[in-house]
């Protein structure tokens, strides 16, 4: 489903150049769960954020379903992205004005679907996570845990194909935390591909794959779990 | 989509009350401002477009140049308007209108049923008056009216006035307790407005006078014509010189001068004519640029407080916009989210608007003299103009916000790694500078309009004007008993002097030519204007006469027994000495001897004008006590009362005048209310500077209130280190409240030349004005900054004193 070749990032500023991806080589089938670990500062989120289209690499080829996105104006990374890819943050990035249900319904906003089939939609998956009677609330009366289920909600309400989590259990409890694990879990095993990044090696654990990060550089890959296509 | 834009747009409102509360304030007082300007804007260009074939009639004036002295009437000689249209067919008709009691005297008193009724928009008019002017008709028939003498014409409404519910028509009335005038007809009143009001027309007979009908120069009336439709005005302003040679050269050969013919379109009267002896006092077209520029300069202003919140407060929409792109939004949606926003703000802000219009439109139209008036219903182009006020608002305040906004790459913002509104901060800064430039230009331009005004009101006119009471003589009766009169009141102690004139300083004088003696004992024509008084004028007025004499009852027995002049006549006249042995001719005896009018005295230079203009040579004629042989209908009685008991003293006067002119009730005016009166615009335009430079400073407070508390927000943190590091309190106000100062420093660079230059051509309308000194612009600079200090200290010191322990825990 992805695949990366001599993947590159560098962010240049007027004086300082630092190089965030270097040649990076990264393959996920579909329906793969990888997670990417590694200190601060190593890469991950910029690996996360070229390989959630929002941002472009600075040179290398990035096949996203076999098609080459890496030199993708912002429209077409915007119209790739919303059919296809959802995003957990660590901070589950809500936005305060608008209610959990109007936060969950987002992303349909931007797909053109009708107001019952959103309605319907939307109900779904606030049931699915277990979070329907928190409706109504605005994301400041929820808790860290409901909060990113909420998060989650929107992530998956356009049935994305790809899952990008960056740390989404690194704002949370350990209860919480584990629930969220449980919750990606069962998505990926009903079909959604996820990369996540994490700093804790047990919710690594729950992943199919881990690629460690350093300085920019996939320096390994274990394979924890085995994975059938 | 809409919906959601709309709930985020109102909850943001709600959540940010101070801000919300901020913008709505500021956009509603510049929308406010502009819709009034707008609606001021309308009625001043509205004028005169109500009459059939406007665009055909023309008002006749001219321009005189007599020796050397230009002049323009928007009024001229009886005979050029009949005689112009028996000469060219493309005249289709012609009116005259002058004032039943004189040419600028359109004031009469009406009695029916021995009620009396002040009428003054009284006029005499040709009966081709509504050929010209087309009104509907009530009653009567616009073919026969304005035929018959003692007949009058009156509008709708006047007409209720004075017959209540009673029908007009045929009904007698009587003018002035002179005339006895049938109602022969009542017409709508006019349905727009005008230059020239008119509320009773009475025919031509009234006005008509023997001896001025065939006089080509001087004795003007109001001329109006109706040219074919389309006709090119030019072909007769080319066929004008050819008239004047056949009619009229040979009168202003002997006067030493020449006329040309001004032909002004009725619709631009109202705006672009500011000629003597107008009917009454004209609008500015200058005014309506003035207004445009302030309601731009408020929307701007209004526009970037706007702007400056908006992108100030970046960081914590900046999250939205970029969740809003993670999640599919493009950025040409997020454009139109902003500007959405902002227009609905814009909105909100314009039904606050409207209340407040409505709140201070008495006070808008007291300001302007003027009725403009909101009325939905019947203005549809009120909403609609408000509506459209109200979007193009939304789209100048959000489109930069918007397009700001919507930049935010989201991999930056969903990290939480926010700019936090530093991004911007230069432009915000250039918008801060802007907005106070546009205050302080306004307040330095009040501080000098009233300087000008105190300048004006308090310079030696080289007369006291305080404690006089100016009576205006209606009855000739009444003109023959003025020396017992003046006995009578001389007899109260609280009066010191009486005298009379047929001119009331402050009023421009009228103007003649003399045949001036010069060195060779020869006679030259020369331009001047003209005074008549009696012996006790100059005193009673503290005139000084610097050389010879003033005029003496035992010596000065008639006019021709001399005159005084002012210094200014002297340098007119280029007499170099003995100005006591010069003197006028006015004319020969029968033997061919010229009769000579011999200069007794000299007063010092005063003013009779505005000092707009500068001290115009007069010479002087005497009103002897017996034998007054000028014509004129409104002499005038000047009374200079004590300064004690003033009230008591004017009382006693008006009782005594009911005796002595039972049928005219008393008119009067105080000389210095009088002349003060002559600066009456600048009266009108210290009012609205400081009104607008007050708005302008609001909203620009406003602004930097809002900046103010949210720079505060932004450096929480570095207060709190700063104040574990030792800071006091005061240090930390200083240091926030220094960024600001800065640039209302800046603002004042800016200011100061752009008001130096504005104001220095607004002096130069008056002939005698103040100096621009350095202090007015420190002044509005120190009242700009206090200004600005007070607004930005508040948050400054609340910030200054926050808890360090708090600030650095929320980081």
């Amino acid at each position: 489903m992805i695949k990366t070749n001599n993947l590159t990032k560098i962010y240049r500023t007027d004086e300082v150049e630092t190089v965030a991806l270097n040649n990076v080589n990264v393959e996920v089938a579909k329906g793969e769960f990888v997670a990417v670990m590694g200190p601060s500062g190593c890469g991950k989120s910029t690996l996360l954020n070229v390989i959630g289209l929002l941002d472009n690499p600075t040179s290398g080829e990035y096949y996203f379903n076999t098609q080459e996105v890496s030199k993708y104006t912002e429209r077409m990374r915007t119209n790739m992205r919303k059919s296809n890819i959802g995003f957990i943050f660590q901070s589950f990035n809500l936005i305060d004005e608008l209610t959990v249900y109007e936060n969950v319904e987002l992303p349909l906003l931007y797909i053109k679907m009708s107001s019952a089939e959103r309605k319907k939609r939307v109900n779904e998956v606030l049931d699915r996570m277990k979070i329907a009677h928190r409706a109504k609330h605005f994301p400041q009366q929820l808790s860290g845990g409901q909060q990113q289920r909420v998060a989650v909600a929107r992530a998956v309400i356009t049935k994305p194909k790809l899952m990008l989590a960056d740390e989404p259990t690194g704002n949370l409890d350990s209860a919480n935390g584990e629930e969220v694990m449980d919750l990606l879990t069962q998505l990926n095993e009903e079909g959604t591909t996820i990369i996540m990044v994490t700093h804790s090696p047990s919710h690594a654990e729950y992943a199919h794959r881990t690629i460690q990060l350093f300085d920019g550089h996939i320096v390994t890959e274990n394979i924890k779990k085995e994975f059938h296509l | 989509m809409f919906k959601n834009y709309l709930k985020i747009a109102f909850r943001n409102l709600m959540r940010k009350k101070f801000y919300s509360t901020i913008n709505i304030i500021g956009l509603s007082i510049g929308i406010t401002c502009s819709f009034l300007i707008f609606l001021f804007i309308q009625s001043e260009l509205s004028y005169d477009k109500h009459y059939e074939n406007t665009d055909d009639i023309y008002r006749l004036g001219v321009e005189y140049n007599i020796g050397g002295k230009i002049d323009h009437y928007c009024n001229i000689p009886r005979p050029i308007g009949p005689n112009l249209k028996a000469v060219y067919p493309e005249i289709l008709e012609y009116t005259r209108l002058c004032g039943v009691n004189g040419l600028r005297t359109h004031k009469a008193m009406i009695e029916y049923e021995g009620n009396k009724f002040i009428c003054d928009k009284i006029f005499a008019a040709d009966s081709s008056f509504f050929k010209v002017f087309k009104n509907e008709f009530i009653t009567g028939n616009p073919e026969h009216v304005l035929v018959q003498p003692n007949s009058i014409v009156l509008t709708e409404s006047f007409a209720k006035r004075v017959f209540g519910v009673q029908e007009p028509f045929g009904k007698t009335i009587t003018i002035d307790n002179e005339y006895e005038m049938n109602v022969i007809a009542v017409i709508k009143d006019i349905p727009g407005k005008t230059h020239m009001e008119y509320e009773a027309i009475v025919p031509w007979n009234v006005a008509y006078r023997e001896g001025e009908e065939n006089v080509w120069y001087g004795w003007h009336v109001y001329t109006y014509v109706k040219f074919p439709n389309n006709y090119d005005i030019k072909e007769f302003e080319a066929k004008f010189p050819e008239f004047y040679e056949e009619y009229m050269s040979e009168t202003f050969e002997r006067a030493n001068g020449t006329c040309k013919i001004i032909l002004q379109p009725l619709k631009s009267i109202h705006l672009t004519s500011d000629l003597t002896w107008e009917a009454y006092p004209n609008g500015n077209i200058m005014n309506i640029y003035i207004f445009s520029i302030i309601a731009i300069f408020l929307l701007v202003i209004a526009c970037i407080n706007y702007m400056n919140l908006a992108t100030a407060r970046s960081a914590y929409r900046g999250r939205e916009v970029g969740l809003r792109k993670v999640f599919g939004s493009y950025r040409s949606s997020l454009i139109w989210q902003f500007i959405i926003e902002s227009i609905i703000i814009a909105l909100l802000a314009t039904i606050v608007a409207i209340g407040i219009a409505e709140l201070v439109l008495p006070l808008f139209n007291n300001l302007l003299v003027n009725n403009v008036e909101i009325n939905f219903t019947k203005n549809p182009v009120h909403i609609f103009g408000l509506l459209g006020l109200a979007i193009f608002i939304g789209f100048l305040a959000g489109t930069y916000p918007a397009f700001y906004l919507s930049a935010f790459v989201p991999v930056r913002v969903i990290k939480g790694n926010l700019e936090k509104g530093l991004k911007g901060a230069s432009l915000r800064k250039i918008l801060i500078v802007i907005q106070f430039s546009i205050s302080i230009t306004l307040i330095i331009g009040t501080l000098i309009v009233l300087q000008q005004i105190d300048f004006a009101k308090n310079k030696d006119l080289g007369f006291n004007k305080e404690n006089i009471m100016v009576i205006s003589i209606k009855d000739t009766l009444v003109d023959r008993q003025i020396s017992v009169i003046k006995e009578e009141f001389l007899s109260n102690p609280n009066i010191t002097a009486v005298a009379t004139s047929y001119n009331l300083p402050g009023i421009e004088l009228n103007h003649t030519t003399v045949n001036a003696e010069n060195d060779e004992g020869g006679f030259d024509p020369v331009g001047c204007q003209f005074m008549q008084i009696d012996y006790d004028f100059v005193d009673l007025l503290n005139m000084k006469i610097i050389e010879g004499r003033n005029f003496n009852r035992e010596m000065d027995r008639a006019f021709w027994d001399g005159m005084l002049i002012n210094e200014a006549a002297i340098r007119k006249f280029g007499w170099k000495e003995d100005v006591l042995e010069k003197g006028f001719s006015f004319g020969q005896d029968s033997e061919g001897n010229i009769l000579k009018l011999d200069v007794l005295g000299v007063i010092k230079d005063f003013h009779v004008g505005s000092l707009h203009s500068l001290i115009q040579p007069i010479v002087v004629f005497l009103i002897p006590d017996e034998g007054d042989v000028f014509y004129h209908r409104h002499k005038r009685l000047f009374v200079r009362l004590k300064n004690e008991n003033v009230f008591e003293t004017v009382k006693h006067i008006r009782n005594e005048w009911v005796r002595i002119d039972p049928n005219n009730p008393i008119d009067y005016v105080f000389l210095d209310e009088n002349i003060d009166k002559l600066y009456k615009a600048e009266e009108k335009l210290i009012n609205l500077f400081s009104y607008f430079s007050f708005i302008t400073v609001f909203i620009a407070c406003l602004g930097l209130l809002g900046l103010a508390s949210f720079t505060a927000e932004q450096r929480t943190k570095e207060i709190g280190i700063r104040k574990v590091l030792g800071a006091s309190v005061s240090n930390i106000t200083f240091l926030l409240s220094k960024e600001f100062i800065k640039w209302v420093l800046i603002a004042n660079i800016i200011a100061w030349p752009l008001a130096f230059y504005a104001m220095s051509k607004w002096l130069q309308n008056f002939a005698y004005r103040i100096h621009i000194g350095l202090g007015v612009f420190i002044l509005s600079g120190i009242i700009a900054m206090l200004i600005a200090i007070f607004t930005v200290s508040y948050q400054a010191i609340k910030a200054a004193n926050s808890n360090p322990v708090e600030a650095l825990k929320y980081e």
